[in-house]
Order: C-alpha cells, then sequence, then structure tokens
C-alpha cells in the first residue's frame, strides 16, 4: 500500500489504521489469556492448537504492527518479510483454530473421539513445521528476498534459510497428514463420545452427539455462564418444562427474549424451508451475467425471476407472514 | 392479541413480535448497515478525488451543478419521511386510516422526488457532465443513481407494504413489516442529506 504512490496524506491516513487494528487484536490475545489464566485448562490436543494458535497470532500481529510503519514497510514491500506476516496471521487465525475446532467438535459431529496420542504428535510435527517454514522468511525478507521468486543464484546467502523452509514444509505436511488419517479412522472406530467428552461448560454439549434435527427436545432456560457445570439437569438434553425447559410444540418457534436480561416476550414463528430463494439466486446469477456479458434478454428474464421470487418469498402464509 | 403456550407451566406469551424482537427488524437493521457503508464508501472516494484534483472543482471547465432543482427535489424526498412516520405511529395505535394515508402520501412524494431527476435534473447533468467523460461525471452519476436505485426499491417495497395495508394484514400488534418499510424510508432519505451535501453543495462552498 506504502509504495504504490499515494500522496502523504493518504500515507498516514492508512498507516493510522494499520496501527489501530493493534488494539482490538491485542484486546482479543488478551481475552484469551485472561479466559486460559482465570480457568483450568487441560492440555488435550485442542488445546495445543489454541496455545499454538495465540503464540503464531501473536508473532504475526508484531510484523503486522511493524509493517504498518511506512519507513519500515517501504523496505520490505514485496518481500518475504511480508509473506512471512500474512502467513503468520492466516496460519494464527484460519489453520490453527480449525485444527483446534475439529478436534474439539469433531465429537459432537461424528459422534466418535479423535485419538489423542496420535492428536497431540499432529500437533507437535504441524507446530515445529509451520515455524520452520514461516520464520526464516522474516529473515530472507530482511536481507532482501522478493516475494515471488521462484529460482535464484546460489551465492545471495538466502541457501540455508530457504532449505529450512522446504524442510519446514514437509515437517508440516506430515502433521496435517496424520490429522487427515486421524479424522478418518477415528469416524469409525473411534471410542465414542458420548454426550459430553469434555466436561465442558457450554451448551451443544447437553444434547447427543451428532445431535439430533431440533438440537434439543425443549429451549433449556440458562441461569448460569457456565450451564452444564451449574446446572445439572441439562445433562440430557431435555430440560423439564417446570426447571424452564419450554417445548414450543406447535410448530416451528422460537423465543424472542428482552436484550439485557433475556425476559421472555413473545414466542415467535419460523420461516419454513422455501425454494424461492434459490430461484432467487439463479435469477441473480442470471441478471448479472447478462449484464456483465451485455446480452440483454439473459439479463431482463434474469431481473425478471429475481423479482417474481422475491415476491414468492415474501407471500403471505398464514400467521407465519408477520415474524 | 393471540396468546400461545410455551409448555412451561402456566407461560402464555403472545405469538407476535415488533420491533428489535422481530427477526425481520434485525435484517433490515443489517441491511442499512450496509448500504449506509457502500455510500460512505462512494462518498469518500468523491473526496478523495476532489483533493486529489486541485483547486479547480469541477475539473476541465465543468459547469458547478445547478442548486434549484435538487433543493426543491430535497424538501419533496425530506417532507416524505413525516407521513411514513405518521403511518408506522398510526398503526401502532392501531389506526388503519393513518397507515394508508402515510404510505400513500410518502409514495406519492418519493415518485415526485424520482420522476424529478429523471426527467428534470439528469438531462441537464447528462450534458454539463457526462459519465463516460472523466472521474467528476461518473461520481455524480454513480452517488445520485445509487441513491436513486434505493429510492425506487423503496417505492416497490411500499406498493407491497400498502398492498398488504389494504388487506388489512397489519394491526396495533402485527405491524413489523411496517416498521421495517419505514425505518429504510428514513435511511433512504438520511442518505440524501449526505448526498446533496456532497453532489451538489460542496462544489459551491469548499
Amino acid at each position: 500500500m506504502f509504495s504504490t504512490g499515494l500522496p502523504s496524506l493518504a500515507l498516514s491516513f492508512v498507516s493510522l489504521t494499520s496501527f489501530l487494528v493493534a488494539i482490538p487484536s491485542g484486546i482479543q490475545v488478551f481475552a484469551y489469556l485472561a479466559t486460559l489464566v482465570t480457568g483450568k485448562p487441560k492440555l488435550t490436543t485442542p488445546m495445543w492448537y489454541v496455545l499454538g494458535f495465540i503464540l503464531i497470532f501473536v508473532i504475526g500481529g508484531v510484523s503486522g504492527v511493524m509493517t504498518a510503519s511506512v519507513p519500515l514497510d517501504q523496505a520490505v514491500t514485496d518481500s518475504y518479510f511480508v509473506v512471512a506476516h500474512f502467513h503468520y496471521i492466516m496460519g494464527g487465525v484460519a489453520l490453527f483454530p480449525t485444527l483446534a475446532a475439529l478436534y474439539y467438535w469433531g465429537p459432537k459431529i461424528w459422534g466418535r473421539k479423535l485419538d489423542e496420542h496420535w492428536g497431540k504428535i499432529s500437533f507437535w510435527l504441524t507446530f515445529v513445521g509451520f515455524n520452520l517454514a514461516f520464520f526464516p522468511m522474516h529473515i530472507l525478507g530482511a536481507i532482501g528476498m522478493p516475494r515471488r521468486t521462484y529460482t535464484y543464484a546460489s551465492h545471495l546467502g538466502w541457501d540455508n534459510w530457504n532449505l529450512g523452509e522446504t524442510i519446514g514444509t514437509f515437517i508440516m505436511g506430515v502433521g496435517i497428514l496424520i490429522t487427515i488419517v486421524n479424522v478418518v479412522r477415528s469416524a469409525r472406530h473411534g471410542e465414542p463420545a458420548g454426550n459430553d467428552p469434555w466436561d465442558a461448560d457450554t451448551l451443544e454439549w447437553a444434547t447427543s452427539s451428532p445431535p439430533p434435527d431440533y438440537d434439543f427436545e425443549t429451549i433449556p432456560e440458562v441461569r448460569s455462564l457456565h450451564p452444564m457445570w451449574d446446572q445439572p439437569e441439562l445433562k440430557t438434553g431435555a430440560q423439564p418444562p417446570e426447571m424452564g425447559g419450554r417445548p414450543l410444540a406447535e410448530g416451528h418457534r422460537v423465543l424472542a427474549t428482552s436484550l439485557l436480561d433475556a425476559k421472555p416476550e413473545a414466542v415467535v414463528d419460523m420461516p419454513h424451508e422455501s425454494m424461492w430463494p434459490f430461484v432467487l439466486t439463479v435469477g441473480l446469477m442470471g441478471f448479472f451475467y447478462g449484464a456483465l456479458t451485455r446480452i440483454a434478454v439473459v439479463a431482463v428474464l434474469g431481473g425478471f425471476l429475481s423479482l417474481v421470487s422475491v415476491v414468492g418469498w415474501i407471500w403471505p402464509r398464514g400467521q407465519t407472514q408477520e415474524m | 392479541m393471540d396468546l400461545v403456550e410455551t409448555g412451561k407451566p402456566g407461560e402464555l406469551l403472545p405469538n407476535v413480535a415488533s420491533g428489535a424482537r422481530a427477526l425481520s427488524w434485525w435484517g433490515m437493521a443489517l441491511l442499512i448497515a450496509t448500504e449506509a457503508t457502500l455510500f460512505a464508501l462512494l462518498i469518500a472516494s468523491y473526496w478523495y478525488l476532489r483533493f486529489r484534483a486541485g483547486p479547480v472543482w469541477p475539473p476541465h471547465g465543468i459547469e458547478k451543478p445547478a442548486l434549484g432543482l435538487p433543493l426543491i427535489m430535497s424538501v419533496i424526498l425530506w417532507s416524505s419521511s413525516i407521513p411514513a412516520h405518521i403511518a408506522d405511529r398510526g398503526i401502532q395505535k392501531g389506526s388503519q386510516a393513518r397507515l394508508r394515508f402515510g404510505l400513500a402520501a410518502s409514495w406519492l412524494l418519493g415518485l415526485t422526488f424520482l420522476l424529478l431527476q429523471i426527467i428534470a435534473e439528469y438531462p441537464h447533468s447528462l450534458k454539463v457532465a457526462p459519465p463516460s467523460q472523466g472521474s467528476y461525471g461518473t461520481l455524480f452519476f454513480s452517488l445520485t443513481g445509487l441513491h436513486g436505485i434505493h429510492v425506487f426499491i423503496g417505492l416497490m417495497i411500499s406498493l407491497w407494504v400498502q398492498a398488504r395495508a389494504w388487506q388489512g394484514a397489519f394491526d396495533e400488534h402485527r405491524h413489523v413489516t411496517v416498521q421495517n418499510f419505514v425505518m429504510y424510508w428514513h435511511f433512504v432519505d438520511t442518505v440524501w442529506v449526505f448526498v446533496l451535501a456532497t453532489i451538489y453543495l460542496s462544489p459551491h462552498f469548499i
């Protein structure tokens, strides 16, 4: 951004907004840490992936603050430093939490736990491989290796760092391969998860694994920040009506409550399945395809289909209309 | 008002929600947030290019936009928010007459604005600042055109709401559709304050 020839007023604005990103990101990281410190974390595979995520995200965040500064960014722009930064961010916010979530909620999805032993091995391979593959890119960028370089002369002093990166990539690949095999194997032969394999505190663990289509037999009334720990009646996913569980048995309905104290105020009918949203997307696709390719017939037909499907979608059907 | 059992012993709740307790209200609020962002980005592009272009604006000898007609159009558009508000308040008290009158009046005022824009204002501006010949014309027609499309969509939504109103679909409990439409209409009128200030007023004062 800073090397695109913007005027300096725009540069300082972009720099300011880039620096401001550090504030919510920092708050976020301290929130994770506070959660860990005030809780009693168990070092299971998902927790290891979360710890790895926090460390990687912090490293990516620090190099993000560095690239928010105009002079430093103008020096490292289009170099491997930037590649290192965004891989740490993408690794931080996408890869590691996704793997943590896979190990944590996988049992809820298919009803069987993943193998812990191989899970921990996969974490360490993925984590060590990730850092070996991407950390040297900071150094390579700082000593001048441009990004999108597919080959280079051997006397530039980049060889060993790049060799390390290649080894790291393979280690990470093995780690992820182990996770894939673990998922495939455990989904069939893993230890049955039961409702709550983690002794966790949140509501998804109240119902069976995998959950039924309706999730809960009654919509539970929650009276605690840690409902599964403080309300033992939730353990079966069917809180009895005298304790607050509402069946709402007359239709496809949910409770509408007040925003702050969740006092029940109304019973709201939910929309039913409908083909019209799909027809609308087909119509919109035709409209924009026609507009882009300048085939007027397609655009007009698509636009007309869109209008028809909007009307069809909101056409009143009994009392579900006024939601 | 229909009361239904929730299944919790002795609990009866209304089977209708309006305002922030209704799902569709949040849909409209979020739609307004995204559309407001779209307008904010276009207005920011206008100001960015305006200050990049140097001291003379509009550039290339284009004359400043005439103010007379746009100001009359603005008064007509903004005044359409008053009957929309009357309709909203009316149906909350159960008045079908105020609902129907208010919606119809705001529809006619909105239509007048749109027709004036298409028939009287655009032919002049198209000659003065053609959108195909430079960023000024492009900005002019992107911003006012995007707003015009929002007015047009608002008129379409209003037709639907009016048809439902004449069928008697709304009463003092069931009226979130009216609320959503009126919220959208106020948004379209509010955005015009910024479009007017940017496109028509700013070349005369900055």
